[in-house]
């Protein structure tokens, strides 16, 4: 499985690639700083699932969610933000992202968050 | 430190969680979006020549400020502040009550119900900080409930500098509410022991991420 | 249960704030005097209820959230009159402190709640006066203002009257002496202006100098200064002219300029104007001079037939 995490904190990163690893094993992770950057590398690995961060300099997570979703409407994207804005968050869910995840990324709500994975997985 | 230290990044991260939180919060009460920025952080500490310190002084906003103190302790021991430039004040207190007025907009009388708005406005930014910096190291901290005062800004430079032995964490933030910007910073003061204190604990997630 | 000396609890009945103390499931466990004055639920109804259900008021996402944060995280809180309108009560405007404490190892919230209605209506009462005091302010500037321009412009026209004029004509002759530039000088004087008066009357002849004065304004450059010199008679000033010559490009702007005047659908007024003009360096010193100098042109035009600008010529 491949995983794409885009942040412009590498602790963020770190912590979100380390969690994510505990729990489903098996992954090949990337990163990227920023939009930008994460854009890039959308189209270049073609994840399975992306992780994207709201507040980043250049192209800001909202543009970058539209540019894959043009790009790829069958694209899987979780959206981990400190912006936790009811009205953020409705904005952002109507992009069709699959869930809206608030900071910090905890042991907790990684395991819900592998519990969509799998379940897409052996669906 | 170096911008580029994970330390950094950890402190920047944490900050950037804390003021999300205060700005949901604000949302919620003010019934208005708020719309955020990346927030800056800088770390001074007293060995560092007084012309640095002075350069990044010289970036906070200027004139009168409106200034809101807590203190915490335990494990670390500090004092943060929230500074506001005391003009934008009065157009951002009456954002809060949902109350056009037809006062001059550049009066510097606030009165108690003005410095009320204030201290609860600064109470909930700095209890997200602060509180996030507990959330992540997972300690408890202990707090008072801010005081507000004015100040000039020289002023409260030379309060600052008096302290000896001490190093700031300094952190601009700014946001949009209802078209008007606000840009303000968070100074908090800590001993000494306490940056250590903090330094050794983020080193210590640091060490957990790449160990 | 909590375990409090009861005395602490008769002490506490005696304080002039309101005070809810709560344990972690957010039950009532104590309800002071003053809050039974405050929202006129007695005690008896309060203990042992659940605080939103006894409050329902309090029943917001945010207070809920803060009240989270607490009893898990020791924060503290306080939410203002002026933002929360109605949290405690309708009726009085109440200031809310949020505070944990702990017990033999558990934790209890104890909310104080502080009338400030009487300090928020004295505010309201200055804050009320201020901006009465702000508003006068602003309407005696106005008057100033107003006052002002009754000692610097013409009523009649609007234009700057000889005050003002000999106030800018000093200023503009420093400057040309500074700098090396030209200011030139027009002196107008209308045409026939007794006979109008005579013929129609004093309001139709208002009428010619209101109209004269707009007509001038229009075409002279944004920075030249029209004036009304007494009677039927206009200054201008023309700062900075690069050319002696030059002036005859606002001469002539006036002279295409519609001069006809209705005064009613049988009167309609032909005007013409007699200039003269003069210069600084060439012409003379003074403003003094420049008037004298520029007037003998004018006569010139006027002795002439009128309807003509000419420009002073030494003999």
């Amino acid at each position: 499985m491949k995983i794409l995490i885009v942040d412009d904190s590498r602790f963020t990163q770190l912590t979100t690639a380390k969690l994510l690893k505990n729990q489903i094993g098996d992954v090949e992770i990337f990163f990227a700083n920023d939009g930008e950057e994460g854009f890039k590398k959308y189209k270049e690995f073609n994840p399975d699932y992306v992780f994207v961060d709201l507040l980043m300099p250049n192209v800001s997570g909202q543009q970058l969610i539209k540019l894959i979703k043009e790009y790829d409407k069958d694209s899987n994207i979780f959206v981990i933000s400190a912006d936790v804005q009811k009205n953020v968050r409705e904005e952002i869910e109507s992009y069709g992202v699959i869930q809206f995840i608030n900071k910090p990324f905890t042991d907790e709500k990684v395991k819900l968050v592998t519990k969509i994975i799998k379940g897409d997985t052996y669906a | 430190m170096h911008e580029k230290d994970l330390t950094y990044d950890i402190l920047k991260e944490i900050f950037n969680i804390g003021v999300g939180k205060a700005a949901n919060m604000l949302s919620e009460i003010v019934g208005k979006k708020i719309i955020l920025d990346i927030p800056n952080i800088t770390i001074l500490e007293s060995k560092e020549d007084d012309e640095e310190i002075y350069k990044h002084f010289s970036a906070l906003p200027q004139g009168a400020l409106m200034v809101s103190s807590m203190k915490f302790g335990e494990k670390i021991t500090g004092e943060a502040n929230l500074l506001f430039p005391a003009n934008k004040m009065r157009i951002f207190i009456n954002l809060c009550i949902g109350q056009p007025e037809y006062m001059n907009e550049e009066d510097l009388n606030f009165t108690d119900m003005d410095f009320d708005i204030i201290r609860e406005v600064g109470n909930i930014i700095l209890n997200s900080i602060i509180g996030e910096i507990g959330n992540t190291l997972d300690i408890s901290l202990k707090y008072t409930l801010p005081e507000v005062r004015l100040f000039n800004k020289s002023k409260f430079e030379i309060g600052l500098k008096d302290k000896e032995e001490f190093c700031i964490l300094l952190l601009y933030i700014s946001f949009i509410i209802d078209d008007v910007k606000i840009e303000g910073a968070v100074i908090i003061n800590l001993t000494i022991d306490s940056l250590n204190e903090l330094m050794k604990m983020t080193k210590d997630i640091e060490d957990d991420l790449y160990g | 249960m909590i375990y409090m000396d009861r005395r602490l609890f008769q002490i506490l009945d005696h304080i002039n704030e309101g005070i809810i103390i709560i344990d972690e499931k957010l039950n009532i466990i104590y309800w002071n005097t003053q809050m039974e004055k405050l929202t006129n639920i007695k005690q008896e109804k309060a203990i042992n209820r659940n605080l939103y259900e006894r409050l329902p008021s309090l029943d917001r996402n945010y207070f809920r959230n803060a009240i989270d944060s607490v009893v898990k995280k020791d924060y503290k809180y306080f939410f203002s009159s002026s933002i929360h309108k109605g949290l405690i009560t309708d009726s009085r405007k109440v200031n809310v402190r949020v505070n944990p404490f702990k017990i033999d190892n558990s934790r209890y919230v104890l909310i104080e709640c502080i009338d400030v209605t009487s300090q928020a209506l004295r505010i309201e009462q200055l804050k009320k006066f201020s901006n009465e005091l702000y508003l006068l302010n602003k309407e005696l500037k106005e008057k100033e203002k107003e006052i002002e321009k009754l000692a610097y412009y013409d009523q009649l026209t609007g234009l700057a009257n000889r005050t003002l004029f000999y106030n800018m004509a000093e200023k503009f002759l420093e400057e040309a002496k500074r700098n090396n530039t030209k200011l030139g000088l027009m002196f107008i004087d209308i045409d026939q202006f007794k006979r109008i008066n005579d013929k129609y009357g004093h309001k139709v002849g208002d009428q010619v100098v209101v109209e004269v004065a707009n007509l001038l304004e229009k075409s002279t450059r944004k920075h030249d200064i029209v004036s009304r010199y007494g009677g039927d008679e206009f200054l201008i000033l023309l700062p900075n002219i690069k050319h002696y010559n030059n002036y005859k490009i606002i001469a002539s702007r006036i002279a295409i300029a519609n001069r006809r005047v209705i005064v009613s659908d049988d009167i309609q007024i032909d005007i013409s104007l007699s200039i003269g003009v003069s210069f600084y360096p060439r012409d003379g010193e003074t403003i003094d001079d420049l008037i004298f100098k520029a007037d003998k042109a004018m006569y010139c035009a006027k002795n002439r037939g009128g309807n003509e600008c000419i420009h002073y010529i030494t003999k």
